[in-house]
């Protein structure tokens, strides 16, 4: 309790400085005058008796130094005055200051802009339960070039089967427009199976998903008495429209409609291997099972499938199946990009920071006065280079801040000037 | 004289603050001048004390809340700052008097022990 109690009190000190040094003033005059008395009282002249009082009392100006280090937290109070002192060199010289602070602000802006992006895309992992099980399925056909040439339903059925994934699901991303409510919007979908949310491990932030008990078997192949599950990702939408049909916050809509589009029945009955209607698969794969392993089954299974159905899986054309991690097949495009822009801006801060450094020693050229009656009134070289270091410190937070306010401006008007 | 300078003896580190709320509690509120008095008339001018020295020690003692100080006028109509032990000092006095009874006895022991 009395550490906190102290510390408390050296707080409080920090911002009473000139009050509790006017104290100790006149404490240390009146305890003097005291002395002088006793010494005058053993008959020593009053010059004399002043004299001795001191040498009795000890330095004066050490004792009270040694009283400041007490009652206060020095380094702070010194900082304080440091940064007090740098306020109002900055203030002085306006012009460095704004350029200073304007350079920081690109050079820090940027790289924040940056960062945030890769952050969310590359650094952070996928927001699902073990995303590092979650892959992507994709058919190749090597023996004609054919990269990810989507899969036929019985192949799908063979996946499931093959001992591989926990679950999985067919993937189908459409585009369409949404209509129902004042306009009609353009809007990025993913059609999936029933069990999509289940191999996620997603929870909906509203309402309620489809799972795998409301499959209807066969679903795939849609019949119009059939419902075909949607989900639809609205992928940017300015806040201030709100949604078409107001049933949430707006930035996603899961919704589950009947499917007129696909009344007829698209598919051919049986359904043939080779008519690869189904675009893509996501799938989980069984814990403890590596990408590696799974990747070996899955050539066993494309090997055995090849020789059962000779005639689907024509030799020359060289059908094979492929696993990729779902992180690296949702990033992968982007990560280079990603990569070349972050050292972009890496450069862009390193050359405001050189910039600023040849501005700075620019200006101190100019202060060498000031720095040299600094030295002789007693400053070490520390302390001087402390005073330095924390106008350069608060140069960069005052170019972080602005940066900072001019992300968050832009981020509030980005939405806005894409309404328009 | 070095031989005058041998036989007084500096004031062990963390002693002063022990030092001072005995005082005080022993001839009630004292000022700095009437504490440094009182220590070189008890030790027979054997401890050398600068007096400016007392002050960390009496504003460490304050920020803890064992002493209180209060301006006031001495005897002869000088202004003096008045340092009182309050109820935390002396429950603090005597939980550092036993402190020091335990260390001083414990370096005695050793020292017997080696002679």
């Amino acid at each position: 309790v009395r550490h906190l109690r102290r510390l408390f009190a050296k707080f409080g000190n920090l911002f009473r400085s000139s009050r509790a040094d006017r104290e100790l003033d006149r404490e240390v005059s009146a305890h003097l005058t005291l002395l002088e008395d006793e010494f005058q009282r053993r008959g020593m002249s009053l010059d004399e008796a002043r004299i001795e009082a001191r040498r009795a009392y000890g330095g004066i100006e050490q004792a009270k130094q040694l009283h400041r280090e007490e009652r206060s937290i020095l380094w702070l109070e010194q900082t304080f005055a440091d940064l007090r002192y740098a306020c109002r060199g900055l203030l002085k010289t306006p012009g460095f200051t704004i350029i200073a602070v304007l350079t920081l602000a690109l050079g820090i802006g940027a790289n924040v802009a940056i960062f945030t992006v890769v952050n969310a895309v590359l650094l952070r992992p996928l927001p699902f339960h073990h995303p590092e099980r979650l892959v992507r399925v994709f058919g190749d056909l090597d023996g004609v070039g054919a990269k990810d040439v989507g899969m036929s339903e019985p192949e799908v059925e063979d996946l499931r089967r093959a001992d591989v994934f926990d679950d999985m699901s067919v993937i189908w991303p459409v585009s369409t427009a949404l209509s129902g409510g004042d306009h009609t919007e353009r809007i990025e979908m993913l059609g999936t199976g029933f069990d999509y949310f289940q191999t996620l491990g997603a929870q909906p932030a509203l309402g309620r998903v489809y799972g795998p008990r409301d499959a209807v078997p066969g679903f795939i192949r849609s019949r119009s008495d059939q419902r075909w599950a949607l989900e639809a990702a609205i992928r940017w939408r300015p806040a201030k429209i709100g949604p078409p049909h107001s049933s949430g916050s707006g930035w996603l809509h899961h919704c589950r409609c009947h499917a007129a589009g696909f009344s007829a029945n698209p598919f051919p009955s049986p359904p043939a291997r080779a008519q690869r209607f189904l675009p893509g698969v996501i799938a989980r794969l069984k814990p403890g099972l590596t990408v590696q392993q799974a990747q070996q089954r899955l050539d066993a299974l494309a090997a055995r499938l090849a020789q059962t159905y000779p005639n689907e899986y024509p030799s020359a054309s060289k059908w094979a199946l492929r696993l990729e991690p779902a992180e690296q097949s949702l990033t992968g495009s982007v990560r280079p990009m990603l990569v070349v822009l972050l050292a972009a801006v890496g450069f862009v801060l390193l050359m405001v920071a050189v910039n600023l450094a040849s501005l700075l020693v620019a200006r101190s050229s100019a202060r060498t006065r000031e720095l040299a009656i600094r030295h002789a009134l007693g400053a070490s070289r520390a302390r001087v280079m402390r005073q330095l270091l924390t106008e350069s410190v608060l140069l960069s937070l005052v170019g972080g801040l602005a940066a900072m306010l001019v992300l968050m401006l832009s981020k509030e008007l980005a939405p806005r000037a894409h309404a328009r | 004289l070095p031989s005058e300078q041998k036989s007084r003896i500096q004031v062990l580190q963390g002693t002063l603050d022990l030092i001072i709320l005995r005082t005080l509690r022993s001839m009630g509120p004292q000022h700095a001048y009437g504490i440094a008095a009182r220590l070189e008339q008890i030790s027979e001018d054997l401890l050398k004390l600068n007096q400016g020295t007392l002050y960390p020690a009496l504003v460490r003692l304050e920020q803890q809340g064992w002493i209180k100080g209060k301006w006031d006028k001495t005897e002869k109509g000088r202004d003096a700052k008045y340092y009182a032990i309050t109820k935390a000092g002396l429950k603090a006095l005597g939980e550092e008097t036993q402190r020091w009874r335990q260390m001083s006895g414990l370096v005695e022991k050793l020292l017997a022990e080696e002679s």
